[in-house]
């Protein structure tokens, strides 16, 4: 099974087979919980999108194009989901961010940046400029945080990202370099 | 070309989705154009400061709890049936359905005055006729219409 392709997997998913549930997991798991983390700033919220983004994919998979790829199409479910968990986080229907963000951002045992072996002062630096590159990324719009984060975090094309926010090539292009240029000023780069 | 024109090429460029044919204009253009250049030069910081931005790693336990709040649903719709998937689809369609089964209810409804409307005329109609007849008069039913003949004393007849 594990050479199936995605969209087969999700045909068997909404069979209700659970190890294609399984490799779904396995294979996107990690990349979703980095675009809610990203998205949110929040890993407390980003652990919720997660699970509801997998909940939607099963859901609504007998709506899914299988001549379509699948990564867009979970991706779009992934910016829906954090949009509608971001907005009613902040309209207080969900614990507040705001305490979180007091705490320090991520509570004790739960921090997902965890590095593999930088020297303490790589790590101070490295950081900062997380940090720096988060706050900078909240302060984006919806569309041109969505872009940049497929683009430069999870790697994905411009056709792809196209896909994802149900727009052209050429409006995404347009999108990362307004989002840039943004960047440049809020990081003061 | 506006320097607002290049900022597509030199995004594209960053990405190394440039083609050559387009790469020479773009590269003159860079070296006779300053604030194309700085554009350039801070592309570049932020892919740099992209690049060195860490993984977030999933927590342990996420796999888990994603897979268990799935299935939990999965089995909950195997037992609704094969069927609930569209159930669930048509369940967002519930205010248009509401709407519908309305604007029904409000034709049926209109259509049932109607009739009662017709009925009570009738009613109305075959207790004149009832009364008439009592009174010696002849009258022949038509539909919801009543036609009388009456005959006078010297035995004339009229309608």
């Amino acid at each position: 099974m594990p050479s199936q392709t995605d969209e087969h997997l999700l045909q068997l998913l909404l069979q209700g087979d659970e190890n294609a549930l399984r490799l779904l997991v396995d294979r996107y798991a990690s990349s979703i919980y980095r675009f809610a983390v990203r998205f949110s700033n929040d890993a407390a919220l980003a652990e919720d999108i997660s699970q509801e983004v997998f909940l939607r994919v099963y859901r609504y998979a007998f709506r899914f194009d299988p001549s379509q790829p699948f990564r867009p199409w979970l991706f779009s479910i992934a910016r829906n989901v954090s949009m509608d968990m971001l907005r009613a986080a902040r309209a207080g229907r969900l614990e507040s961010l705001n305490e979180r963000e007091e705490a320090g951002f991520l509570t004790p045992g739960q921090n997902p940046l965890e590095s593999t072996d930088p020297t303490p002062e790589d790590r101070v630096i490295s950081q900062e400029s997380e940090q720096a590159v988060k706050t900078a990324l909240r302060a984006l719009n919806e569309n041109q945080r969505t872009a940049i984060i497929l683009k430069y975090f999870e790697q994905m094309t411009v056709r792809e990202i196209a896909d994802a926010l149900s727009t052209t090539e050429s409006a995404v292009e347009s999108l990362l370099v307004r989002a840039k240029l943004n960047l440049a000023k809020l990081l003061s780069v | 070309m506006s320097c607002r024109k290049w900022e597509i090429q030199i995004l594209r460029w960053h990405e190394g989705a440039l083609d050559e044919k387009a790469e020479a204009p773009l590269l003159q253009h860079l070296g006779s154009c300053v604030r194309c250049r700085t554009l350039a030069g801070k592309f570049s910081a932020l892919d740099s400061l992209f690049v060195s931005c860490q993984e977030p790693s999933l927590p342990p336990f996420l796999r888990e709890k994603i897979i268990s709040s799935v299935t939990e649903v999965m089995r909950q719709d195997s037992v609704r049936g094969v069927f609930s998937h569209h159930f669930r689809f048509l369940a967002s369609f519930r205010p248009a359905i509401a709407g519908i089964v309305l604007m029904l209810g409000i034709g049926l409804g209109v259509v049932a005055g109607w009739n009662l409307a017709q009925s009570v005329s009738r009613i109305a109609a075959v207790s004149s006729y009832d009364l008439l007849s009592v009174a010696g008069f002849g009258g022949v039913e038509s539909g919801s219409s009543l036609e009388f003949i009456w005959t006078d004393s010297d035995g004339r007849t009229g309608r």
